[in-house]
């Protein structure tokens, strides 16, 4: 990092660009990459679980790239939702992409000769965003494509060898270590909630868990989108008359 | 898994869900700059969303299918609650907290005796 934040680059040249390339590369491999194997060994697991194809699982990790809609998309597969339900569930859930792309791409101005963001933005996911979103500041503008670029190229290649690793371990070892293959992205979900820091979002998850048990049980198929979107709809709606409430009153 | 899913059935899900995911992606770089992102869209859709990962993570510790049922209840929440005190106890604790989740759950064989 240090070496790139002294550099006399002026503008975004080939090898400015490829050495954030490299930077994005080493830091994505230390930073997030332990978890996101984690993850994507978790979802192998859960694939072969269910009975997919490893391949067919690998190249849900290719091109969706994002680890809670590809565990909504195994899940619902599993309990016989339709192909629209699936889709529609994961549709919503990757809505985050949405607000994430809009927060860290006006903080790389655009050069002439780039790749194209429109294929590049496949490579946002909670992991190179959350390390991006931490390092731009201390990065010079003209760096941050490159390192963008590198550390979300890493983050995709690492999850394809990953998932098949999962996948064929999860057959491979003794089951006490499959236990430790399919617990890691429920444990993930659930850790990861204790950073969420709105507290109408920190409602949904609680109310649309619990309800959940009870949906799961009676609409196994639609579980998911009557506990998602029903009950996160009627947290929102509760927040919003609160909301508009409590500025009448100020 | 066939009583459920054709294959042709699974792709044109994953079809779709490839479509819906690139969706938000390329609207984001098309919006960059253009749409207000504290709006009250994003906060329905922010709630709906945790509300789904809420309910995925609750089915997945408290009802899950496959080996992880043979796993007893009061053991799974057991691992839940240790690791989500090590998480709160201090900033930046995701790894160790995961790391502990899978090694207690890993020794569930060895002492479920216990549970």
């Amino acid at each position: 990092m240090q070496e790139l934040k002294n550099s006399k680059t002026k503008s975004l040249s080939t090898s400015s660009f490829k050495s954030a390339f490299w930077l994005g590369v080493k830091n994505g491999l230390v930073g997030p990459a332990p978890v996101l194997v984690a993850g994507m060994m978790g979802f192998g697991a859960m694939s072969h679980g269910v009975g997919l194809d490893p391949f067919f699982a690998t190249f849900i990790s290719l091109s969706v790239f994002a680890l809670p809609g590809q565990v909504v998309f195994v899940e619902m597969v599993s309990v016989g939702a339709s192909a629209s339900a699936i889709a529609f569930a994961v549709a919503i859930t990757s809505a985050r992409f949405l607000t994430m792309t809009l927060t860290l791409f006006p903080q790389i101005p655009k050069e002439l000769k780039e790749p194209p963001r429109l294929l590049t933005v496949h490579l946002v996911a909670m992991s190179a965003w959350t390390y991006c979103m931490l390092e731009f500041p201390k990065l010079k503008n003209e760096l941050r494509y490159g390192y963008f670029v590198g550390i979300g190229t890493i983050c995709l290649l690492i999850s394809l060898p990953a998932t098949l690793i999962g996948y064929w371990l999860s057959d491979a070892v003794p089951i006490w270590v499959t236990y430790a293959l399919l617990f890691v992205n429920p444990l993930f979900f659930l850790m990861s909630f204790t950073e969420v820091p709105i507290r109408s979002n920190q409602l949904a998850i609680v109310f649309g868990g619990v309800s959940s048990i009870y949906f799961f049980q009676y609409y196994p198929s639609n579980a998911l989108l009557i506990s998602g979107v029903g009950v996160g709809s009627l947290i929102y709606l509760i927040d919003f008359f609160f909301r508009k409430f409590s500025r009448s009153k100020n | 898994m066939d009583a459920f899913f054709t294959e042709n059935k699974l792709w044109s899900a994953l079809i779709f869900v490839i479509l819906a995911t690139y969706f938000w992606r390329g609207l984001g770089v098309l919006a960059s700059g253009k749409i207000d992102k504290d709006g009250e869209i994003f906060k329905w859709l922010s709630a709906v969303t945790y509300a789904i990962l809420g309910a995925l993570t609750f089915k997945l510790i408290l009802l899950p299918v496959g080996l992880l049922s043979q796993v007893s209840m009061s053991y799974r929440i057991f691992v839940c609650i240790v690791c989500f005190l090590l998480m709160i106890s201090k900033k930046g604790r995701l790894v160790p907290a995961l790391i502990l989740g899978c090694v207690l759950i890993m020794l569930y064989d060895f002492i479920k005796g216990y549970f």
